[in-house]
């Protein structure tokens, strides 16, 4: 069985003038995954972000969501999708208690009293104008706007940005649930806190998406290897271009294998490396898996 | 979500609304007060400050309803809502409609009931100069709102716009000054009957940009396109009004009401006959150079009163033949071309001649002896005066018709209802004319005579031709204003003392003031060739040309006209 995909990119260029912001950008992200979309500053994601939700429109190629090409959302499809971004230009002479009556009625599965309960989570002041809020307190109204119709999609481009932890902690463990069975495209340097969330990641660099799978798959064939071996270590010249980071310190030499096989790695490390004395291969956390990929990326070791 | 929308931006902006429609009704109550006879310079500055406060205000008005959901950029939140673009735009214009269009309305339908204009009139003037308001102020300043994101951006872009328009157009002038020899704004067509199809283009053209704009931005967000067509339909309206003489008569030719009653209408080169210097130019009006024109008079002839200030601009007295002049019509000279080409087939030079009226001259067979004025530059004269030229002279013509209004009584400050609007009379503070005020709700007619005349002995003093003529279609003629006014002086005495005028101030008591408007029936064309002309065989003297190419105004007694 084939899961369905909510979101959808293919092969999309946007070009600001000489700059190539994505290059032949492709993306999947299936319907009901948590999807942590990752990359260095200026990788794209926020481009790809906007360019999905018709904020921006693509220069070559085509991007979709809900099966709608993103060039014709309709306030239809729109209804459906959830959208926060630290970017987000919210109505600065509105209250927030006006904005959230202004929104209501565009919803048509506006939930009243989900938007009470979250509001009253976030502890937000309804009297006072937005423009008037920190922006943190602005990312929070847009959580408040963002929820209470439940939509199937969210879309996220670093909502934590200027989020006390407690309230993140919240966000994540709360209040997502709250917004019931939603697909989510999450874009965050905040790696730890998406960890446990995300099904799938897509990894961008320069515009193109460079590694895009599963959580689960990914954990299982990214690994940091560490070998201690019979004699003082050096980095190979004929190193397998699937093993980044090398380093060779003392009789240790470790880096991160990227098609880890538990079967064949001992005999793989041994006829290049020689006599080992032992082999500890760990998974590696969100974090590590991206400052890998992005020093990776940067160096020219992956494309 | 149209009235959603709206009431979203009315809780934001009502107090500008509310400040907007004080401004309306304030103006409206000063301008009522200004008396027509008198008019209080104080008042007039009030007004004029009042006029540029409510235009700041509308201004501020309608850029931040537009920029309360801006278009341009990509981080607004009402991109991501389920906001439909076409009920955004409608929340806009309802907004701008009810805000700003709305105070206009009141205030105008407020000051012609209080006119006394009654409702139908009314509402239909104060309907059309809303529809003039929103086509050349609030639908382009909606256009600027929705190419920017803030009231900064879109003030500076306007004037980063006006500024680098301001410089084509002086480079072009500047490109073009060696086939024009004038740096002049002006256009062929100004102070012409014809204007209004420059106008009335380059209104088209403005509506054309802004709807352009508004549907580029709202329904595409294509902010790049829509500058791109905001900064070049500019630069067509700009060039619009510089519409040539000849296409625009050509456009003119089809709305003539009448056109086979100029058929019999023929110019010839009458050698015969000595030109005149006393006529020249104008048959229809005598000279009476110290009265107030009507301002599009003002500048009838004005290229040709630039050169002719200078003192040595030779002129040339041409005696004419008109023949075939309809009974009871007013022949007008739109435009004379002017081309001169010397026997080797060059030309020698081109240029205008004067413009004049012809009144039915009564005579058995519609001829009439007019001189044409023609101004020739100096430099010219002394190189191909004594040559043997082909002249060639092009006509533009109107024939007018009359249509007689009730008459007024002489002297009533209290206004009385015509064709023309309430028109009240007073006599002036020097005692030496009628001053007679009309004021209409629409346009007043655009040409106009007057005659003081005895109502027993129908004795008349000389009729005063009032006419800055406006040929507009009915449908097209509307303006900023929904009242429109005219000022016209019936002399009691003449200035020169050689005519005796029948009624003084003494006799307005048993007075009345007849009124006539002038309809154009025909519009056409006439071309006059003369194969051998040799221009200082036909030169006037300085002395000579002072009493023709001045004159205006005053229509002489019937039958006098005639040299």
């Amino acid at each position: 069985m084939t899961t369905a995909t909510v979101v959808q990119a293919d092969k999309v260029w946007k070009s600001f003038g000489r700059l190539d912001a994505l290059q032949g950008l492709s993306l999947a992200v299936p319907e009901g995954s948590a999807y942590a979309l990752i990359g260095a500053n200026g990788a794209g994601k926020t481009t790809t972000i906007k360019l999905l939700m018709n904020m921006l429109e693509p220069t070559r190629g085509a991007a979709s969501v809900m099966g709608v090409d993103t060039r014709r959302l309709s306030p239809e499809v729109l209804a459906q999708i959830g959208y926060v971004s630290e970017n987000q230009a919210l109505p600065r002479r509105l209250g927030v208690g006006d904005y959230l009556d202004y929104l209501r009625p565009f919803y048509p599965g506006w939930d009243r009293a989900l938007e009470i309960s979250i509001c009253k989570r976030l502890q937000l002041p309804l009297k006072r104008r937005i423009g008037e809020l920190s922006h943190g307190m602005r990312i929070k109204v847009a959580l408040a706007c963002a929820l209470p119709y439940r939509p199937k999609l969210l879309i996220l481009d670093e909502p934590f940005s200027g989020l006390d932890p407690l309230v993140r902690e919240e966000f994540m463990e709360g209040l997502l649930l709250e917004a019931g069975d939603v697909t989510m495209l999450i874009s965050s340097h905040e790696l730890g806190e998406i960890e446990s969330l995300s099904t799938h990641v897509g990894f961008i660099d320069a515009g193109r998406m460079l590694i895009e799978e599963s959580m689960s798959d990914l954990g299982a064939r990214l690994r940091e290897v560490r070998v201690t071996l019979e004699h003082p270590a050096a980095v190979p010249a004929n190193l397998p271009k699937e093993w980044l980071q090398p380093r060779a310190f003392g009789n240790v030499f470790s880096f991160v294998d990227t098609r880890y096989s538990e079967s064949d790695l001992g005999e793989r490390i041994r006829t290049l490396l020689g006599p080992v004395r032992h082999i500890d291969a760990e998974p590696m956390p969100l974090r590590a898996v991206f400052t890998t990929l992005a020093r990776a990326a940067r160096d020219g070791a992956i494309q | 979500m149209v009235w959603h929308i709206f009431r979203k931006d009315w809780k934001l902006l009502w107090p500008l609304g509310i400040a907007s429609l004080a401004g309306q009704l304030l103006l409206a109550a000063l301008r009522q007060h200004a008396d027509p006879f008198a008019p209080d310079e104080g008042l007039q500055a009030i007004c004029a400050l009042v006029t540029l406060g409510l235009v700041i205000a509308m201004v501020l008005l309608i850029v931040l309803a537009v920029q309360q959901d801006a278009i341009p950029g990509v981080d607004q939140d009402w991109l991501v809502r389920p906001i439909r673009r076409r009920d955004l735009l409608l929340s806009k214009l309802l907004l701008v409609a009810l805000l700003i269009h709305g105070p206009i309305l009141a205030a105008n339908l407020l000051r012609g009931f209080a006119a006394g204009f009654p409702f139908g009139p009314n509402l239909g003037a104060a309907l059309l100069s809303n529809c003039a308001c929103a086509l050349v102020f609030s639908l382009p300043v909606m256009a600027i709102a929705a190419l920017t994101r803030s009231l900064t951006e879109a003030i500076l872009g306007t004037l980063a716009a006006f500024f680098s328009l301001l410089l084509v157009r002086l480079l072009v002038l500047a490109l073009l000054y060696p086939f024009t020899h004038t740096f002049d704004f002006d256009h062929v067509t100004d102070d012409t009957g014809v204007a209004w199809i420059g106008q009335t283009l380059s209104q088209l053209v403005l509506l054309l940009i802004t709807a352009g704009v508004l549907a580029l931005q709202y329904f595409r967000r294509d902010t790049r396109r829509a500058r791109l067509l905001f900064v070049g339909g500019f630069l067509v309206f700009m060039f619009t009004p510089d519409l040539p003489w000849r296409p625009a008569f050509a456009i003119q030719q089809w709305f003539s009401a009448n056109s086979g009653t100029a058929r019999s209408v023929t110019v010839a080169f009458d050698p015969a006959r000595h030109a005149d210097p006393a006529h020249a130019d104008l048959q229809l009006l005598t000279e009476d150079a110290g009265e107030q024109k009507h301002k599009k008079d003002e500048t009838k002839n004005k290229h040709k009163k630039k050169s002719a200030d200078s003192d040595d601009v030779p002129t040339i007295l041409l005696p004419l033949r008109f023949s075939g002049l309809p009974a009871g019509l007013v022949l007008h000279v739109d435009y004379t071309a002017l081309r001169l080409v010397d026997a080797a087939g060059n030309t020698v030079y081109r240029g205008t001649g004067h413009v004049f009226d012809l009144p039915y001259p009564g005579n058995a067979d519609g001829s009439a002896l007019p001189n044409q004025t023609l101004e020739i530059p100096a430099e010219v004269m002394r190189q191909a005066g004594d040559q043997a030229l082909r002249l060639e002279l092009e006509y533009s013509l109107t024939l007018l018709r009359p249509h007689a209004l009730p008459p007024l009584p002489a002297l009533s400050r209290e206004p009385h209802q015509s064709e023309a609007g309430y028109c009240a009379s007073r006599i002036d503070d020097g005692g030496a004319a009628l001053e007679v005020s009309c004021r209409a709700a629409g346009n007043v007619p655009p040409c106009i005579s007057m005659v003081l005349e005895q109502a027993a002995g129908a004795r008349r003093n000389p009729e005063k031709f009032d006419c800055g003529l406006d040929y507009t279609p009915a449908p097209l003629q509307f303006s900023v204003d929904p009242f429109e006014h005219s000022d016209t002086e019936l002399p009691l005495h003449d200035p020169s003392g050689a005519v005796h005028y029948p009624i003084d101030k003494t006799q307005l008591r048993d007075a009345q003031i007849l009124i006539s408007v002038y309809q154009p029936e025909a519009h056409f064309t006439r071309q006059l060739i003369i194969p051998q002309f040799r221009l200082r065989d036909w030169q006037a003297t300085a002395h000579s040309t002072d009493g023709g190419s001045d004159a205006a105004d005053a229509m002489p007694p019937a039958g006098t006209s005639q040299p």
